[in-house]
């Protein structure tokens, strides 16, 4: 690509980008019906935006996958398999439409069915992560263990019968040990979040987004 | 016209966005500013150096959400440099994303961090970034699915993670790999507290772009984040003293 129309291509970005961003700040911000009708505007080209996205995935995948089923690659089957279901779905919501009840009967039927044996998983995941964590090696993990235990003794059946007014002390735990650690985090993050938009916005930010880099050390961009 | 309500959220943002500029300037000024050190950053660059050792990828995951979410893109940000250096020293890199924005933004990325490594000639479209779906379950199972396949040597998990954490994870220490997880939802960042090896707690994961690459003048910019935590706590003790005094200054003030 020639500078010239590097230079461009830069510069328009940047100026797309500049437009962007005060449009959206200042339709937050301001009373300016001007400015909310051109940030509801882009709205819908961001959706377009999106959408293109996702066409041209599902383009990629296409291609990706056939590729690999002609080839006889590495788990070929599944790509065959996907890809019949991509087609598959495809045409029954072209057909039937989307929001019909019949395809979302069997939408569900079939999602469903795969987020129970998710869930299933997620189950003997779960015990397979406490049995490993639930090991006293030192205070810091026992007081880890104290607390988990009196959770889940406070949120289970079992728990209230053998120790009743666990809950209390479940309530006591949750608003009083825990809600400062967790309404930190979130304010931190929070702020946190502002100054990585803040350094994007103003193009510091060299990880997101990122230009080649001739050099460590925020080298040239 | 200012909205009602939105003046002092308007007058923070102008203030916290000062901050970070200016801290910014007096850093390319030639400031340097003690960075304290992130041990689940240095625990990454660990993890990477290991993943050449043992001749095992290094897979990077900047969790299930798309652009909107500013921690998909501090979730990149890591995620970028990741692939640089496994790049620079021949590890090769996973990275499964959720959103088909994201999909896009991370096939860029991996190919400038393979540039910026000057090995360039290695990139390939495709080869790198896998889209796994955007709905819950369906990318749970693909990750885990990946991470039995390619049995990483380490797995960086920074971004926006719901319940399938676990699943990921406790995959993850079934093919004994490294984890590192990030994230600022406090039900996601229990689970990871519990399963990786480190985390990044709170604001640590937006900072450490800027930690990683040591960057100074962008290390300056977190100075000013620091500021604006200071101004921050100073607004919650004044309106905690001002509050129980029955004092409703600052109350008003930021319903202005």
């Amino acid at each position: 690509m020639s500078a010239t129309l590097e230079y461009i291509r830069t510069n328009l970005t940047r100026a797309l980008i500049a437009v962007c961003v005060l449009t959206v700040l200042i339709s937050y911000f301001f009373i300016a019906p001007p400015v909310t009708a051109a940030f509801t505007e882009l709205s819908k080209w961001n959706t377009n935006i999106g959408t293109f996205a996702l066409f041209t995935g599902l383009i990629v995948i296409v291609i990706r996958f056939a590729r690999t089923i002609i080839n006889r690659q590495e788990d070929w089957v599944f790509c065959l398999y996907t890809l019949i279901l991509i087609g598959t779905w495809t045409t029954f919501g072209i057909y039937y439409g989307v929001f019909s009840d019949t395809y979302i009967k069997a939408y569900y039927s079939t999602k469903i069915a795969l987020h129970a044996a998710s869930i299933g998983l997620l189950i003997f995941f779960n015990l397979s992560a406490i049995y490993r964590v639930f090991r006293i090696k030192n205070y810091r993990t026992a007081i880890f263990s104290i607390a988990a235990s009196i959770l889940v003794a406070a949120n289970s059946p079992w728990g209230q019968n053998l120790f009743p007014g666990i809950n209390t002390l479940g309530a006591w735990v949750m608003d009083n040990l825990q809600m400062p650690g967790s309404r930190t985090i979130v304010v931190v993050a929070a702020i946190g979040g502002i100054a990585l938009s803040i350094r994007i916005l103003l193009g510091l930010e060299k990880g997101a987004l990122r230009a080649v880099r001739s050099g460590r050390g925020g080298g040239e961009d | 016209m200012i909205k009602s309500g939105e003046a002092f959220a308007l007058m923070t943002l102008v203030l916290f966005a000062a901050f970070v500029v200016i801290t910014y300037y007096i850093s390319k000024r030639g400031k340097e500013w003690y960075m304290r050190p992130i041990e689940a950053l240095e625990v990454i660059d660990e993890s990477i150096g290991r993943s050449a050792e043992m001749g095992r990828p290094v897979m990077c995951l900047p969790g299930m959400s798309g652009l909107g979410n500013m921690l998909t893109l501090a979730g990149l940000s890591i995620c970028g440099e990741v692939n640089e250096r496994a790049a620079r020293i021949g590890v090769t890199p996973v990275n499964l994303v959720s959103a088909a924005d994201t999909l896009m933004v991370m096939e860029a990325m991996v190919k400038n961090a393979f540039v910026s490594a000057e090995k360039g000639e290695l990139y390939q479209p495709g080869k790198y970034v896998y889209w796994t779906g955007s709905e819950q379950f369906a990318y749970a199972t693909y990750v885990m699915g990946t991470i039995m396949k390619e049995k990483p040597a380490a797995i960086i998990f920074v971004g926006s993670f719901l319940s399938d954490i676990m699943m990921n994870t406790e995959t993850g220490k079934r093919v004994g790999a490294i984890e590192v997880g990030g994230c600022t939802d406090t039900t996601a960042m229990a689970t990871m507290a519990m399963v990786c090896d480190s985390i990044l707690i709170g604001e640590e994961i937006y900072a450490a772009a800027a930690v990683i690459t040591k960057d100074k003048a962008l290390a300056g910019s977190i100075a000013g984040q620091d500021w604006a935590f200071i101004v921050t706590l100073a607004l919650m003790t004044i309106g905690v003293a001002l509050g129980l005094a029955g004092i409703k200054l600052l109350s008003d003030l930021m319903v202005l």
